[in-house]
């Protein structure tokens, strides 16, 4: 990632910032196992943990991150988003979701299962491109 | 440490407050995780009653009651007088917390005590005065005498001439001992060959019919007459035997008790509504076995109009058997009460389904914990925490509480927190059970 403009003298809202990413990665990888477990055994969670909190969570810290990035001038440059497009992370993003897809409809015909399952991967794979693709 | 925006680099001073603010921020996930894996571990049941808001949706403890048997309106309990309340649970737990929130204005609660007991809420029913009887429509023999349990009563057959007359065979009569029969209440003799008694049965073209209050009533399949009867004890006629007798308007369903199955679902029929279970583990927690289901047709679960869900507070229906382990004696649930059945014979009348096994020391054996006032706190609240590990042996989902104190006090709030100790057995049956639900929502079965 590229600075593009940082107001060095505001160090609070950098912090503020960079902790924001971090509850986003956390709130992340709490909403992944959750989905994962819930894929893997419907109900296992739902009755315990709160779907749409956690959802709203992470939308609020989006929305502050993005408050705190515009103040401060961060955003990415192509070149990050390059990178993005190119991270390997993606790979483990496609192999998370196309288990959750699977276990989702276990039970149903497997040729069924196994077109929905490259459908939803492929349109979600197009979708990233879209949006990280290095054309402006 | 993992820095997911490295390209932000901060002042000296501001990197170390980053860094133990980034240290608190993993800690509260961790320690969430933690405390959400011990939820997940160690899961408790929580139970509500709130007495001024008794008819809540939301209230899951039940059968509030005075010795009297009235509702003790805003919580209000004499004292030295006793209150029970009831919870019902499909799961064993080793301990329970009861709490309780006085109302502002009641007197401190004195010297109280709570006892539970668990079991099945229908077992604890009082014990009828008279044991159970031969089940109406049955046909019994004892020392060359021939009997028919009609409208209730034992109706002796004058002569086997009689019976081979009105179309019953030997073989359709049970043997029953003398003091069976004598539980049975006595009518008037049969002499007449020509008039079947009441609740005589009949198998026409396949169909089966009983004769009440001189009509016909038919079953409505062989499956509903085998609910109640054994198919030699219905007596075979031709079509033109519909003709002696008007046809009832009425058909006769399945027994009480009885369990259906259809599709993917499973029923019961009480008090002559078909209801549905909401899941599998309340059709175990009431001691039920998959076996008993029987196999309905579309137009046998059509018959019925669909009752609310089967659940867990639900009392078992009338006609249920069961088998107390400790003494090998066997009881019948009928109208809010239980009766012994004395007698082979009379049980194997009723023995459609597997009898519930129960234990006689359950209704006997209470656990017994004194209420404390709350250190803290301005409320009056008052707790009682105690081990039930002793109750884990006995079958039911039903725990019966009993509480009583010195004082009059007005009981506010109620709260009863079922857990589990936090040992290696008691993660390692969670862990068990997680495993058998997904080998169930997999359609596999583990060998």
């Amino acid at each position: 990632m590229t600075m593009l403009q940082i107001n060095p003298n505001n160090q609070k809202e950098l912090v503020i910032y960079k902790i924001l990413n971090d509850i986003l990665f956390l709130l992340l990888v709490v909403l992944a196992i959750v989905l994962l477990a819930e894929a893997i055994l419907p109900g296992f969670i739902s009755g315990y943990l709160s779907f749409t909190k956690i959802i709203i969570s992470i939308f609020a810290v989006l929305a502050a991150i993005g408050y705190f990035g515009k103040k401060n001038y961060i955003s990415y440059t192509s070149e990050n988003k390059k990178q993005l497009y190119k991270n390997k992370r993606l790979i483990l993003f496609i192999a998370f979701l196309a288990t959750i897809t699977f276990t989702s409809m276990f039970g149903m015909n497997w040729i069924e299962t196994i077109a929905i399952s490259f459908g939803m991967i492929f349109t979600v794979f197009y979708i990233y491109r879209m949006l990280f693709s290095s054309q402006d | 440490m993992l820095d997911l925006t490295p390209e932000i680099q901060l002042d000296s001073i501001w990197k170390k407050r980053y860094f133990f603010l980034k240290i608190f921020i993993y800690a509260v996930f961790v320690i969430g995780g933690l405390y959400f894996s011990y939820i997940i571990l160690f899961p408790g049941e929580k139970f509500l009653f709130d007495f001024s808001a008794p008819d809540k949706k939301t209230t899951s403890i039940f059968y509030i009651r005075t010795p009297q048997g009235t509702f003790p309106k805003n919580g209000i309990i004499t004292g030295k007088t006793s209150v029970s309340f009831d919870t019902f649970l499909a799961k064993d737990f080793s301990q329970v917390n009861i709490k309780l929130v006085l109302s502002d204005d009641s007197s401190p609660l004195e010297n109280g005590e709570i006892k539970i007991k668990k079991s099945y809420k229908t077992f604890s029913y009082p014990l009828a005065e008279k044991p159970a009887v031969f089940k109406t429509g049955m046909l019994v023999k004892n020392n060359g005498n021939y009997y028919i349990v009609s409208d209730n009563k034992l109706k002796k057959i004058s002569s086997f001439k009689i019976a081979g007359s009105l179309g019953y065979e030997d073989a359709s009569f049970t043997e029953a001992t003398e003091t069976e029969l004598n539980f049975s209440d006595k009518g008037d003799g049969i002499a007449n060959d020509k008039i079947y008694p009441d609740d005589s049965l009949f198998n026409i073209d396949n169909n089966y019919y009983q004769l009440k209050n001189q009509e016909l009533r038919k079953f409505l399949s062989q499956n509903a007459f085998l609910s109640y009867y054994d198919k030699n004890m219905a007596i075979t006629k031709d079509k033109s035997f519909l003709i002696q007798y008007s046809l009832s308007q009425e058909a006769i369903g399945f027994a009480d008790g009885t369990l259906l199955s259809f599709d993917t679902s499973a029923y019961i029929i009480s008090q002559g509504k078909l209801r549905p279970f909401n899941n599998p583990v309340t059709f175990l927690s009431f001691g039920f076995a998959w076996k008993d289901l029987v196999s309905a047709t579309e137009d046998e679960i059509g018959f019925y109009q669909r009752g609310k869900i089967f659940e867990i507070q639900d009392p078992h229906p009338d006609g249920t058997i069961f088998f107390v382990r400790d003494n090998g004696k066997y009881y019948i649930t009928e109208n809010g009460t239980k009766k012994e059945i004395k007698g082979e014979n009379i049980l194997k009348s009723y023995r459609k389904n597997n009898p519930i096994p129960v234990d006689d020391q359950s209704i006997n054996t209470a656990s017994i914990c004194v209420i404390k006032k709350k250190l803290f706190g301005t409320r009056q609240k008052y707790n009682c925490h105690l081990d039930i590990q002793q109750l884990e042996k006995f079958p039911g989902n039903n725990y019966q509480f009993e509480m009583q104190a010195d004082s009059e006090i007005s009981i506010r709030q109620m709260d009863i927190v079922f857990s589990q100790k936090i040992n290696w057995f008691s993660a390692r049956d969670t862990l068990s059970e997680i495993k058998n639900k997904i080998f169930f929502h997999y359609d596999y079965a583990p060998n």
